[in-house]
C-alpha cells in the first residue's frame, strides 16, 4: 500500500517513512522479507539506480507495484471488506 | 622502370644517410660543414638558401611545431585542470562521507552490513539505513537513542535476511525428505 501510495517508484526508505507516520515500530528487515516476497510472486518490480558519483558509489534500488500486485490488493481489500461487513452490520444493529 | 620519385635536392627530410655529416665521422670539417650548410637551410647565408618552396616548407613546419607545442600545452593545461576537478570530487565526497561516518559505532556497524549482506542488499539497506538515520531519527530521538535504533534496526536487517535463507534451506530440504519418503515407502497393499 505504502508503494501503491508512492505513486511511481519508491526507495525502502520512502516505504518506511510512509508506514513509520502511522505505525508505532517498524522494521527495514520486515520491509525488505515482504518486499522480497512481493518480488518472487511478482507483485512488486526492482530496478538497480544509478551509483552515487563518488568513489565506490553504492546504488539504490527502486520498487514499483505491478499491474498484477495492484489487482492482488483490490482482491484482498474486497475480500476483507466481503467476510467483516457482515459481522460489523450485525454489532451495529 | 623506377616508380620511387627523386627526392628535392635541397630537401632536408630527404637527406640521405650517408650525407648526413653527423653519419660520417670521416670527413674532415670543412667538408662537414659544408654538408651542413647544404641540407640546413636556415645555416645558410641568405644569398645561398634554398629555393622559395623548401622555405615555406621550414616555415610551415616550425609553425606547426608552435602550434603542436600550443595544443600540449593546452591539453597539459586541461588536464591539470581535469585533475584538479577530480581531486577537489573526491576531497569533497571524502569530507561527505567523514561528515556522515563520522561517528564511529555507526561505521562498525555499516561495516558489519557490508560482510553479512550480499553487495547489492548491502548497498541499498546502508543508503536508505543512513537516509533515515540522517532525516529522521537523529533529529528526532538524539545521537545515543539514534545509533541505538540504527544498530537494531542493521541486526533486525541481517536477521532477516539470513533467517529467510534459512527458512527456504530447510523447506526444501523438508520436502525433499518427504519425497524421498514417499518414493521409497511401502506401495500397493
Amino acid at each position: 500500500m505504502a508503494l501503491i501510495n508512492a505513486k511511481g517508484e519508491a526507495t525502502t526508505a520512502d516505504v518506511y517513512d510512509s508506514l513509520a507516520d502511522k505505525l508505532a515500530r517498524v522494521s527495514f528487515g520486515a520491509i525488505y522479507t515482504t518486499l522480497d516476497r512481493m518480488i518472487d510472486k511478482k507483485f512488486v518490480e526492482v530496478r538497480k539506480g544509478e551509483p552515487l558519483p563518488e568513489r565506490g558509489g553504492k546504488a539504490r534500488n527502486y520498487y514499483r507495484v505491478t499491474s498484477g500486485g495492484r489487482a492482488a490488493v483490490i482482491e484482498t481489500q474486497r475480500t476483507t471488506t466481503a467476510l467483516a461487513l457482515p459481522s460489523l452490520v450485525g454489532a451495529a444493529s | 622502370m623506377s616508380s620511387r620519385k627523386k627526392p628535392a635536392r635541397n630537401a632536408p627530410c630527404d637527406m640521405r644517410p650517408a650525407m648526413r655529416p653527423e653519419m660520417r665521422p670521416d670527413l674532415r670539417p670543412e667538408m662537414r660543414v659544408f654538408l651542413k650548410t647544404q641540407y640546413d637551410p636556415l645555416e645558410m647565408p641568405p644569398d645561398m638558401r634554398p629555393p622559395r618552396t623548401v622555405k615555406t616548407a621550414y616555415e610551415i613546419g616550425l609553425e606547426m611545431t608552435s602550434t603542436s607545442l600550443e595544443v600540449t600545452n593546452a591539453a597539459a593545461r586541461k588536464s591539470a585542470e581535469t585533475v584538479g576537478e577530480l581531486l577537489l570530487g573526491l576531497t569533497r565526497s571524502a569530507i561527505a562521507g567523514q561528515k556522515s561516518k563520522s561517528d564511529s559505532a555507526i561505521f562498525r556497524i555499516e561495516f558489519f552490513i557490508d560482510m553479512l549482506l550480499p553487495p547489492g542488499r548491502a548497498s541499498d539497506a546502508l543508503l536508505d539505513l543512513e537516509d533515515v538515520y540522517d532525516r529522521r531519527w537523529l533529529p528526532k530521538y538524539g545521537l545515543r537513542a539514534a545509533r541505538l535504533i540504527f544498530s537494531s534496526q542493521a541486526a533486525g536487517l541481517i536477521w532477516g535476511f539470513h533467517s529467510q535463507r534459512i527458512t527456504k534451506w530447510v523447506g526444501g530440504t523438508l520436502g525433499l525428505m518427504k519425497l524421498y519418503s514417499w518414493l521409497s515407502g511401502p506401495r500397493g497393499g
